[in-house]
């Protein structure tokens, strides 16, 4: 930053973005077993709210619990 | 102004040495260098972005000599100085001392809505994919996700499903964070 070269300032240029991101979690508690957290970001809450619920329609496959998903 | 008055105090370097060099007499006109201008162009301020306050205000003596000087004495409390200059956005960023918002969350969402660490990742789909993505999953289920989880929560007694808002930061990135209440009944735990 401003570091002089040659005699003259370099005058640093910085490129911001402001985005808005949406975060949408979801929480499972399984009995005897470790609670299932499922978090999705976004930019829009739809879509956060989609990778929310595969994120933790994900872990619980994992787990085995596909058979109770239909 | 604020601003101006902290730097002033915040800057140890001035030492009477200094000084000596921001003054330099006839005889030490000569021993300065020729390629430092910048120290014979006194008047002009370095930083003019950072310093909302008149330059002229400041005294002369806390004022650096080098531009790294200049950076080390303003570098001595940066977050003071930001947050005077962004006008009240940093205390989202200050989320220790903030007392959550919905005061009737449970622990677990109280912490959810906390403002997230510098090594939380952001957990779009490729990252979910790549974590969480051991065990194959149904392609309808990947297509809509929301509708076994749905089924599944159902089946738990968790229906339907609340959701609840709130601002926080993200990477930097101001947004809204979503938490999704899923009240299920102890006795089904």
């Amino acid at each position: 930053m401003g570091i002089p070269a040659g005699g003259k300032y370099v005058v640093p240029q910085y490129l911001a973005l402001f985005i808005d991101l949406n975060r949408s979690t979801i929480e499972v508690k399984l009995e005897g077993e470790n609670d299932v957290l499922g978090v999705g970001d976004a930019i829009n809450k739809k879509e956060s709210e989609k990778l929310a619920a595969l994120s933790a329609l994900r872990q619980l496959n994992a787990l085995g619990k596909a058979g109770h998903f239909s | 102004m604020q601003l101006g008055h902290h730097f002033v105090e915040s800057s140890p370097r001035s030492s009477p040495t200094q000084t000596t060099r921001k003054r330099p007499s006839a005889a030490d006109a000569h021993t300065i260098s020729p390629p430092q201008p910048f120290r014979q162009q006194g008047n002009t301020d370095p930083f003019p972005v950072y310093f909302p306050v008149n330059p002229t205000k400041v005294p002369r003596s806390a004022s650096a000599n080098t531009p790294r000087e200049a950076m080390r004495a303003f570098g001595s409390s940066p977050k003071k100085h930001f947050s005077s200059a962004q006008g009240g956005r940093q205390s989202f960023r200050s989320g220790k001392n903030k007392k959550p918002r919905h005061s009737g969350l449970s622990s677990f969402h109280s912490s959810v809505l906390d403002l997230p660490r510098e090594n939380d990742p952001i957990h779009d789909a490729e990252y979910i994919n790549r974590v969480h993505g051991k065990v194959s999953l149904k392609e309808a289920w990947q297509q809509n996700p929301k509708s076994p989880l749905s089924n599944y929560l159902a089946q738990l007694g968790a229906n339907p499903v609340k959701y609840l808002h709130d601002e926080i930061l993200i990477h930097g990135n101001s947004g809204w964070r979503q938490v999704c209440c899923t009240p299920i009944p102890r006795s089904l735990h």
